[in-house]
């Protein structure tokens, strides 16, 4: 089958490989109709993320028809159209059963390699390095899923691929990082990033009560995404003004009730503090560059909540805790516990509530996928969001 | 075991903060401007303003001064603690520890380690352990390339649903482990039990910093072996990656030939050593 391989920084080749097998009782064979590439993959293509190998198949968001499933799946059965959560999550350990699926205890086979890392470890992921499980990825045209009869969503066929795929990733993971706000009628929300997690932020927000949502980021066409599509009440380009600022004022000097990170580690900022944190993650001073997140803390109002939906992978620089704990901030992260949103979020799909395909700037085939990277990158052609489709 | 790895670890970026710190300020001392540019500071003129009204370098001097000194610090840290290990008592003093906690009760789980006929089914490693007189037992494993080591352990201590002490019997085998000792605690939720595994034997605490690297490469081992037992015990088998199913880095694709579930035996031997894949 075809495949997207990782091969080193910037560096992408779509190739034969052998087709997946099953390897566990619970695993079932998909063949990918629809792949997405992710801000994320963008942090392995840009080689920030550690352990991946040469060869690694790329892709966490993708969807398709089951044709195969393992002896112990009496969920599904070939034919089924379903949705995949990024996070492999095995239903059973005490993670799962808190609904803390991101975190299962069981289904990541190199467990002893992020607790080196991270202390303990989280769920395996699908492409995303062999911290996260080395799993296999789905920008393929067949993808290998365990723990089949937990995280794939059956799909109604009247509802395309581009309505649904979302929710394999970004649709939750956006909507999650509101849930975190916990969001009261009257608030005021602001969310750094406006790619695909960031639109889906602003979405959730107004769809849980925001009274008012503030997109920033340096991008004219994807605030205006975020203004015309998502449901931004005001938009702020932190190349022209000044953020802390802009914010005191739309808000009479309180700052915003919560505040939400959907930048993560290769956050841009202005030259000078841009600068300090590139050189200090090119010679290995820091591995993240938490810009987005610092101007977010300190942007917070007295008592807010900051919600940390972008991706980070080790270690960051001048975090500023003294203004978390003298203004009683509360700090919430996580990976999305995708499984644990996708059911009622495909409901809101269902009844029109919601629409996630507005996200979608490009549909390309799985062979143009190394294009579609270094467009993706370098925000070509007002990029946003790029749908790989196999046939 | 948690413990040693995260002072490991801990030690291991302490170190190399260490290193950067002192890079960085020799940098800064011998290429000040240079460094102020490349972090958009103002650094013309005289002096660079960033770093305060006169006698920048001296200030940054004392800077320098200090991060070594917290750096000496460290190190004489780390040779205390290093003393005072080569100075106390040799003997049986735990070398590796680990600990998993897994949903099932004490009495189940000791059923099952009771039984070291069930220990190939997780521990990758292992070919066979046999036991008739369910005391002694003999124990098979395969290491790098085809070599097969063997050798006879002995429950020295059995505390039914609680607690199961080995010794190992072969001289050979002790140079590396003498005694395994397992722990079977109830956790504060009533629920899970807490599995507490202890190898003691003085020749795994190898002294030094090369013996303090090598030894972490058997705390992983041991790591990963239990996170399998929970694995088993938890779902009935183990789940395998694209890359976890081969021995040595292999990319995370799928293996061009038919894959062999290797040494995770999912069906077990004896139906009755079983748990179900839910509870």
């Amino acid at each position: 089958m075809k495949a997207t391989c990782w091969y080193g920084k910037r560096n992408i080749k779509v190739e034969e490989v052998p087709d997946p097998q099953i390897l566990n009782s619970r695993d079932a064979i998909l063949k990918v109709t629809s792949t997405a590439i992710c801000g994320s993959d963008l942090h392995l293509y840009g080689g920030f993320i550690p352990s991946m190998e040469k060869g690694d198949v790329m892709g966490h968001e993708f969807m398709g028809e089951v044709v195969e499933v393992g002896k112990d799946v009496k969920s599904l059965k070939p034919g089924d159209r379903v949705v995949v959560p990024f996070p492999i999550a095995c239903g059973q350990c005490a993670a799962c059963r808190d609904k803390l699926f991101a975190l299962c205890e069981n289904s990541n086979p190199n467990a002893s390699m992020a607790e080196a890392l991270w202390g303990y470890s989280p769920a395996g992921m699908f492409g995303y390095s062999h911290i996260m499980g080395g799993y296999a990825g789905g920008q393929a045209e067949y993808a290998r899923v365990p723990f089949a009869d937990v995280g794939p969503v059956k799909v109604p066929e009247w509802l395309s691929d581009d309505k649904v795929l979302f929710l394999s990733d970004i649709l939750p993971t956006g909507y999650m990082g509101a849930d975190m706000c916990d969001i009261r009628r009257g608030q005021v929300v602001a969310v750094w990033g406006a790619g695909p997690v960031g639109q889906f932020a602003i979405a959730s927000a107004k769809l849980l009560g925001a009274d008012r949502v503030i997109a920033i980021d340096r991008l004219p066409y994807r605030l205006t995404m975020a203004r015309d599509k998502a449901g931004a009440t005001d938009t702020i380009n932190y190349e022209e003004d000044d953020v802390f600022e802009m914010l005191k004022d739309l808000t009479g000097g309180r700052g915003p009730d919560a505040c939400i990170d959907a930048v993560g580690l290769e956050a841009h900022g202005l030259p000078m503090t841009y600068a300090y944190d590139r050189t200090k993650q090119a010679f290995g001073f820091e591995t993240d560059r938490a810009i987005a997140l610092r101007q977010a803390i300190r942007a917070c109002r007295n008592g807010g909540v900051v919600s940390v939906i972008g991706v980070y992978g080790g270690l960051i620089d001048k975090f500023p805790m003294g203004t978390i704990v003298n203004r009683g901030l509360t700090l919430r992260a996580g990976q999305c516990h995708v499984q644990r949103y996708i059911h009622p979020l495909l409901s809101r799909i269902e009844k029109g509530e919601l629409d996630p395909s507005f996200v979608i700037t490009h549909h390309m085939s799985l062979e143009d996928a190394p294009r579609a990277y270094e467009m993706f990158l370098e925000k070509r052609d007002h990029c946003e969001k790029v749908v790989l489709q196999t046939s | 075991m948690n413990n040693t790895n995260e002072r490991n670890t801990k030690s291991a970026v302490a170190r190399s903060l260490g290193c950067q710190a002192l890079g960085l300020g020799a940098a800064v001392l011998l290429t000040s401007k240079r460094v102020a540019r490349l972090f958009g500071l103002n650094a013309s003129g005289r002096k660079i303003k960033v770093f305060h009204k006169g006698g920048s370098k001296t200030r940054l001097r004392g800077i320098v001064a200090g991060v070594a000194g917290v750096v000496a610090l460290d190190l004489a840290g780390r040779g205390i603690a290093a003393f005072r290990r080569r100075s106390s008592k040799k003997g049986q003093r735990p070398a590796l520890r680990a600990a998993v906690t897994v949903a099932r009760t004490p009495a189940d789980v000791y059923a099952f380690w009771r039984n070291v006929e069930n220990f190939p089914r997780f521990v990758g490693h292992l070919e066979s352990v046999t036991s008739p007189d369910k005391i002694r037992s003999r124990w098979q494993a395969k290491l790098a390339g085809k070599t097969v080591i063997e050798w006879d352990a002995t429950i020295v201590e059995d505390t039914p649903d609680q607690r199961l002490v080995w010794k190992v019997q072969s001289q050979t085998a002790r140079l590396l482990v003498d005694t395994v000792e397992a722990r079977f605690e109830l956790a504060p939720d009533g629920h899970a039990t807490e599995v507490h595994v202890v190898f003691y034997g003085s020749q795994l605490e190898m002294p030094g910093r090369t013996g303090r690297w090598l030894h972490r490469l058997p705390e992983g081992l041991l790591v990963d072996q239990l996170h399998r037992f929970k694995q088993l015990v938890e779902l009935g088998e183990i789940p395998v990656s694209d890359s976890s199913i081969h021995e040595g880095p292999y990319p995370a694709r799928p293996s061009p030939r038919e894959v062999p579930i290797r040494a995770f035996k999912t069906t077990p031997a004896n139906p009755d050593l079983a748990f179900g894949a839910s509870s």
